[in-house]
């Protein structure tokens, strides 16, 4: 069965957005999803050939078992990968690398301080770094780029109240967290350079909160290690720039994205403006349909011959399950390529993954978008789009948008 | 039709998909954000949100019995 010549999928990517690209994207995810195979050889962007995994209930399989590892991954020098940096090293170990009951406890103790209970708290905050960002994007004009001067600042800004960081010191590891974010054009080089300044400030940062703690997450973090003894020095230093990587990128690629569609969408606008609490709801057919990331899962390697259905994968063989196309599975959500905020919740998205890995920070990045969306609804009557980009909505199935030009008007009080 | 909620807490990861699906009936708890139960009968108004936390749950902990 694995005969089957090899696609070079998921295609050769740029580093820049490129509308061309997407409808052979979107055209590999439909023909994967309509055969009846269920994984697809495919070339990957480094590292040779491996598999891929693209239908809905696949999808969840595939991240739901525990005989397709991460850990592993730290001992391969090159394997079959979509991202440059998913190398093994020089990363330092962090727990979301592990597999296993070794995974699930560390997980576990970062996970209490990132419940529903402990986000929603987070509000009130998040509602105050919000307006203040939204009066300095006014201040910069208008039409302005709500993608550079909002979606972009907002979850860094969320991150750094989080951890308390001042706003002063985030330039000192902000342009090599975004360096990583874009991946794809840095080289092993750049990656490494980058990966040594964010160690060295988040390793600084461990010390200085053991010195001076306070009411921030790694102060917490270090609490716990201290009254349970479960997480390595090492992993402490490392926890902070894990969660920078995995929130801040994709967390603005997906505020960006939305804010992009609505700016397009005034009749859609309108109807969340006058109904801001079912912004949560229509949220999730967002989460769906506007992907934060190329892939949003890391590549697993098959500790074992496993068989899907006829198709073997074998022991050491790369497996990337997408899930942006699950999330376009039309056996699952009729009409995928349609956003339909009244669609029923009957099948819920993979944007955040699925399985033991599941994202960590779902919870934050959900409280944060809905913040970050509400309150520009509330203070906007108008919200255009000011780009003159005809084909705007079918750069959907890549990262967020680079640019969002908005014409705002904002009601007197 | 009554229905019975199944919790397997070992298997929970503490992604709060129930709480969000069904914030009546399921909550966190505060040493590792692991699912219990706010409510262990709610019965029929309840049990679409049930289901729906069910399905959403990425670790496949709840089980409805029917």
């Amino acid at each position: 069965m694995s005969t089957v010549a090899p696609q070079k999928f998921p295609l050769d990517l740029p580093a820049r957005q490129d509308i061309a690209l997407t409808v052979p994207l979107e055209k590999a995810y439909r023909d994967a999803n309509r055969a009846p195979a269920r994984a697809v050889r495919a070339e990957f962007p480094f590292g040779g050939e491996g598999w891929i995994i693209t239908k809905y209930e696949d999808v969840k399989e595939v991240l739901s078992d525990p005989r397709f590892g991460l850990e592993i991954v730290k001992t391969l020098g090159d394997h079959p990968r979509i991202r440059q940096i998913e190398l093994g090293p020089p990363f330092p170990p962090s727990f979301n690398e592990y597999d296993g009951p070794k995974h699930a406890e560390k997980r576990q103790m970062l996970m209490k301080h990132l419940t529903v209970k402990r986000v929603r708290a987070l509000i009130p905050a998040t509602e105050a770094i919000v307006a203040a960002q939204l009066d300095e994007m006014e201040a910069v004009g208008n039409p302005v780029d709500v993608a550079e001067h909002f979606a972009r600042l907002v979850p860094v800004l969320v991150f750094g109240h989080l951890l308390g960081i001042p706003r002063e010191e985030h330039p000192r590891f902000l342009g090599e967290a975004q360096q990583f974010g874009n991946a794809r054009a840095s080289s092993p080089e750049e990656a490494a350079k980058g990966l040594l300044v964010l160690k060295a400030y988040f390793k600084e940062l461990v010390a200085r909160r053991r010195e001076n703690p306070g009411d921030d997450l790694i102060s917490a973090l270090i609490a716990d290690t201290e009254t349970l003894g479960r997480w390595t020095e090492s992993e402490l230093d490392a926890i902070g720039m894990v969660l920078l990587m995995a929130g801040h990128d994709a967390t603005a690629a997906m505020l960006g994205g939305t804010l992009e569609w609505l700016s397009h969408d005034p009749e859609l606008y309108a109807r969340l403006r006058a109904d801001p609490e079912s912004f949560a709801r229509a949220f999730e057919e967002f989460l769906r349909f506007i992907p934060a990331g190329l892939a949003g899962t890391r590549t697993r390697i098959a500790l074992e011959d496993i068989d899907l259905d006829g198709v073997t994968i074998h022991k050491g063989e790369s497996v990337l399950a997408i899930v942006h196309a699950a999330n376009f599975d039309d056996a699952i959500y009729p009409d995928p390529d349609r956003l339909d905020v009244d669609r029923g919740v009957g099948q819920p998205h993979v944007a955040f993954g699925h399985g033991p890995h599941a994202c960590v920070g779902q919870q934050l990045a959900r409280m944060e978008i809905q913040v970050a969306v509400k309150a520009v609804l509330a203070r906007y009557p108008s919200f255009t789009n000011a780009d003159t980009d005809p084909d705007w909505a079918t750069r959907r199935l890549l990262r967020g948008p680079a640019s969002v030009n908005v014409r705002w008007t904002r009601e007197e009080d | 039709m009554s229905y019975t909620i199944e919790l397997d807490q070992k298997k929970c990861i503490a992604a709060g998909s129930c709480v969000l699906a069904s914030p009546d009936v399921f909550d966190q708890d505060d040493e590792g954000g692991i699912v219990f139960l706010l409510e262990e009968d709610p019965g029929a108004e309840q049990e679409a949100s049930v289901r729906s936390a069910a399905a959403a749950c990425p670790a496949r902990a709840i089980r409805i019995v029917d």
